[in-house]
């Protein structure tokens, strides 16, 4: 604290650091704009936006009771693997790019909602005739099978599951893997001859009844074999659930709405214009209004950079920035207000109204995003994924908030004191041209009659 | 009941304000202000005790449970918070004349159909000019809100012989499906407008002993369901029986009321959205939310010392009220934006308190006393306060009005936060610094101030003599500028009146 108050003794010189204060922005900027045209080329959009605005498909992997907490992780992990293996019948994965999952439900009706994106250049036709029927037949593949391993040395092969296998289950799979053989040796890749009677070298093996040993005379042990033999021996797993093609997820944040946003957000911006216009100067407004573009542009930056996902709930935080940039403009424009008023106005240059300003307002300033950091920050660290999701770009847009009211608005509003005549004259000479002075000017006048 | 009296009490703190204020104009009297301070500051502690039971702990009297105001029972949730299943809807024929006004006409029959199958939760909305969006919270399954809504029928009774149609979907206010046990299983029963019923009854009158058959059409193509002989004339309602199961007759019934609809309607999307993740949200987000209020608190206390104490206890007020507001106000739905609104609210009240604690530490620095600052740095924060919030309620309404959804919940959410904010900052915390403040209002440290360099010698109770006589200068300027104003307007009056005695004379 007590640097800050020995800083305050001195002389601010921020306003006249122009070079400094606007590199930073537009480096972050040209940053952002550079990676986003890298993107663009490499993955295929230039911002990471959700299915909230460009749209997709769900599905629900209903697995009732057998999903818990403790392994809904290792289920979501299964579920990416499975989606990365689906593949056309061409043979080239479609690779289906996930937005994201949720644990749906409470104990029988426990299910992973999957939410997907719309494969790149398939029709939406195609998507619902062939794609999506791959993705729900590669989910029950891959989640809702007891997939084996499968061991092969010296000759036997061992094949070994998760859970012990029942009594009608053994036989179903001695039946299956004998079946099996039979189609692999009109192949002639496995060789596999089984010692003495068939279905005698078939046991099940001592580890507590999970195991399915086979003892042969010959077995190649190839890859392709053990393949084979893994997807061969699979148990439909009936009890463990079903998958539920969902629906086509629209894009809730529509172009239409979007627009509307959009709509809204301008003609708020045109009043506020309006009002600060009136209790204070027109370049004021503008100077605010450079600020929160500012402001949004370094979060949409920050959001391209670090290729975070841009949800709907990314417009409610540029809102709240939106929000908090003007309020913060408009506490130093109050002070500029005050100082112009002052009998010094007249003897001081634009930059030094500018500076003065800062310097009163700074600690409020510091103070203000300290305390609104600590709320945001603590939404975010203790906070479920969807608000963490909120809170980065508002800590980014805070930030740049505290910036642009300290550094980039009263900057602007410097040089537009510097633009046309009349404000020239309002400097530099002794103010007397009352029209060019505006209300403020006036009052002062009438004061000092 | 319960709530009200939290708000009388913020109303009698209002009342303290101005006593308190003539108090400390007079300098004089300094035990007796010291002791009635006192009981004031009790009594506002009690106030947010209360406040803070009521805002937070269920209570039970007797048979009936009381919920506090931040509670999901009493601040209603939106679909992304609490879960549900929400689905959005097309029409089909937007190239009819009227198609807003039937939009609108379907959107509230749409409504009221929720509401009668039991979801009084339900909410639908228009979305752009040509879809309907339903959100339905604490349901499970889309089917069971689709199946509801099911695609629309057609419905139509013909005379066999004429081929003359006497009844259409028009006619018909309400489908339902029962058991009758005179029919011997299930039927829908039709009720019909009073349009219709005369309709009915003329038709089934001049057309004794003929068949009236009863056709559904549902996506272009039409079924008979069945022929009935008509026996008598019927005057009231019609019933459509035939081999109807439960789950058939109750599909049925769906149908014809979805073919009342003035528009048609296609199922875009739909979607179940988790419960368990909202309350898992709801939940973090409250201890975040709270950790976070604490963290401020302590921050405010260590950096502005005893005014720091009186703002959080204000802001605590605050937060009260904000809650109460929003579990009272019916048209408040919190959805994740919504809890954006709500920090930045607070965001701003802390700030509110903030830019009146540096004014007063800046006017201590420059040499007026404890006392005097406070009163000046209120003032001059006011202007700052004012701009900043008014600005901010401007966008809040024009957000509010254009702004579709989520962004509307966020801008009342913030509309209602900014002023409650107002009030806490320019009422309670004006009141509850000049307690703070004549508790010790000689002691500089108690309230993190420090004088500049220029006024370091003088005490903290009394206000440097240069600076006494530029204030007094002061004054006596706006006194003297007030009077000529009046001055100017009595000489307007008069030469007005003189004018118009003139104009009479000549």
């Amino acid at each position: 604290m007590k640097k800050i108050s020995n800083l305050l003794d001195r002389e601010f010189h921020i306003v006249e650091k122009r070079k400094i204060i606007f590199t930073i922005p537009l480096a972050i900027i040209f940053i952002a704009a550079v990676l986003m045209i890298i993107f663009n080329f490499t993955i295929g959009s230039p911002l990471n936006l959700g299915t909230d605005f460009t749209g997709g498909y769900s599905i629900d992997v209903k697995l009732g009771s057998k999903l818990t907490s403790d392994n809904y992780d290792s289920y979501c992990e299964q579920i990416e693997n499975a989606l990365s293996t689906v593949t056309a019948e061409s043979g080239e994965t479609y690779s289906i790019r996930i937005d994201n999952m949720q644990l749906q439900g409470s104990d029988d009706s426990s299910a992973i909602h999957v939410k997907y994106f719309a494969v790149k250049g398939a029709s939406e036709s195609e998507m619902i005739d062939t794609i999506n029927p791959a993705v729900k037949s590669a989910l029950e593949n891959r989640i809702l099978m007891i997939i084996p391993a499968v061991e092969i040395v010296d000759n036997v092969i061992k094949i070994t599951y998760n859970d012990v296998l029942s009594e009608p289950t053994f036989a179903d799979q001695k039946q299956a893997f004998i079946d099996l053989v039979d189609a692999l040796n009109k192949d002639h890749s496995a060789g596999i001859t089984f010692d003495g009677w068939a279905t005698d070298a078939i046991t099940l093996g001592a580890d507590n009844g999970k195991q399915i040993i086979v003892n042969c005379k010959t077995v190649n042990a190839t890859e392709e074999v053990t393949n084979a033999l893994v997807s061969g021996m699979k148990i439909d797993d009936v009890y463990s659930g079903s998958v539920t093609q969902g629906d086509l997820v629209g894009a809730t944040v529509s172009k239409e709405l979007l627009f509307n946003a959009v709509l809204a957000v301008s003609l708020a911006l045109i009043f506020m214009l309006c009002y600060i216009g009136l209790r204070f100067q027109l370049s004021s407004g503008i100077a605010c209004i450079i600020a929160l573009f500012h402001d949004v542009i370094v979060m949409i930056s920050f959001m391209a950079i670090c290729r975070i996902e841009i949800n709907s709930t990314f417009i409610a935080a540029l809102i709240t920035i939106l929000g908090y940039s003007i309020n913060n403009s408009i506490i130093l424009f109050d002070r500029v207000r005050e100082n112009m008023r002052s009998a010094y106005a007249s003897k001081m240059s634009p930059e030094q109204v500018a500076n003065k300003s800062i310097k009163e307002t700074l600690l409020r300033s510091i103070n203000t995003t300290v305390t609104t950091l600590i709320m945001i920050s603590m939404v975010a660290i203790l906070g479920v994924s969807d608000i963490k999701i909120f809170a980065f770009p508002i800590i980014i847009g805070l930030i740049a908030g505290t910036f642009s009211s300290i550094c980039i608005a009263p900057s602007f509003w410097a040089l537009f004191q510097r633009v046309g005549k009349k404000n020239k004259e309002r400097f530099d000479t002794k103010p007397k041209d009352k029209k060019s002075l505006g209300k403020k000017e006036t009052v002062r006048a009438e004061t000092k009659v | 009941m319960d709530e009200t009296t939290s708000l009388t009490d913020v109303k009698s703190e209002k009342s303290d304000t101005h006593t308190e204020r003539k108090a400390a104009d007079a300098p004089t009297h300094k035990a007796v202000k010291k002791k009635s301070t006192i009981t004031k500051l009790v009594l506002i502690g009690v106030a947010l005790v209360l406040g803070l039971i009521l805002t937070f702990c269920p209570m039970r009297f007797g048979f009936t449970l009381y919920y506090p105001f931040c509670s999901s029972e009493s601040i209603s949730l939106g679909l992304d918070l609490k879960g549900g299943v929400y689905a959005v809807y097309q029409a089909t024929n937007d190239d009819t004349d009227n198609f807003d006004s039937k939009m609108e006409g379907t959107r509230s029959s749409l409504e009221s159909l929720l509401v009668s199958k039991g979801y009084p939760e339900a909410t639908v909305v228009r979305e752009g000019s040509d879809r309907i969006r339903v959100e339905v919270p604490d349901v499970e399954d889309t089917s069971d809100i689709l199946g509801i809504i099911g695609e629309p029928a057609e419905i139509s009774f013909v005379l066999d012989k004429t081929d003359e149609t006497v009844l259409t979907g028009e006619d018909v206010v309400n489908a339902q499906a029962y058991y009758s046990a005179n029919d011997g299983g299930y039927v829908v029963s039709l009720e019909l407008t009073q349009d219709g019923q005369d309709k009915f009854y003329e038709a089934t009158s001049n057309h004794i002993n003929e068949t009236m058959s009863i056709i559904v059409t549902i996506g272009g193509e039409s079924t008979t369901i069945s022929s009935p002989t008509i026996n008598s004339a019927i005057s009231g309602n019609a019933v459509i029986s035939g081999n109807f199961t439960a789950e058939s007759s109750e599909k049925l019934a769906n149908q014809i009321m979805s073919g009342t609809f003035d528009v048609a309607l296609e199922l875009k999307e739909s979607e179940t959205i988790s419960p368990t993740l909202g309350k898992n949200a709801l939940k973090y987000g409250l201890i975040a939310g709270i950790i976070g209020f604490i963290l401020v608190i302590a921050f405010m206390c260590i950096i502005y010392r005893m005014l720091g104490l009186a703002s959080s206890l204000s802001l605590i007020l605050f937060v009260i009220i904000y809650l109460f507001f929003l579990a009272a106000l019916p048209w408040v739905q919190l959805t994740l934006p919504g809890i954006a609104g709500i920090l930045l609210s607070i965001g701003m009240a802390v700030d509110a308190n903030i830019i009146i604690f540096e004014r007063i530490k800046d006017e201590y620095r420059n040499g007026k006393s404890i006392m005097a600052s406070y009163h000046a740095g209120f003032k001059k924060a006011l202007f700052a306060i004012l701009d900043s919030n008014v600005t901010t309620v401007i966008a809040c309404v024009l957000l509010m009005i254009l702004g579709t959804g989520s962004i509307s919940g966020f801008a009342l959410t913030l509309l209602v936060g900014v002023l409650v904010s107002l009030f806490s900052a320019l009422i309670i915390s004006r009141a509850l610094v000049g307690y703070f403040i004549n508790l010790n209002s000689y002691n500089e440290k108690l309230y993190g101030l420090k004088r500049g360099k220029q006024f370091e010698d003088v005490r903290a109770d009394s206000t440097a003599q240069n600076v006494l006589e530029e204030m007094q200068r002061e004054a006596e300027k706006k006194q003297q500028a007030k009077a000529e104003k009046q001055n100017e307007k009595a000489r307007e009056k008069e030469a007005i009146r003189a004018k118009k005695k003139g104009g009479e004379t000549a």
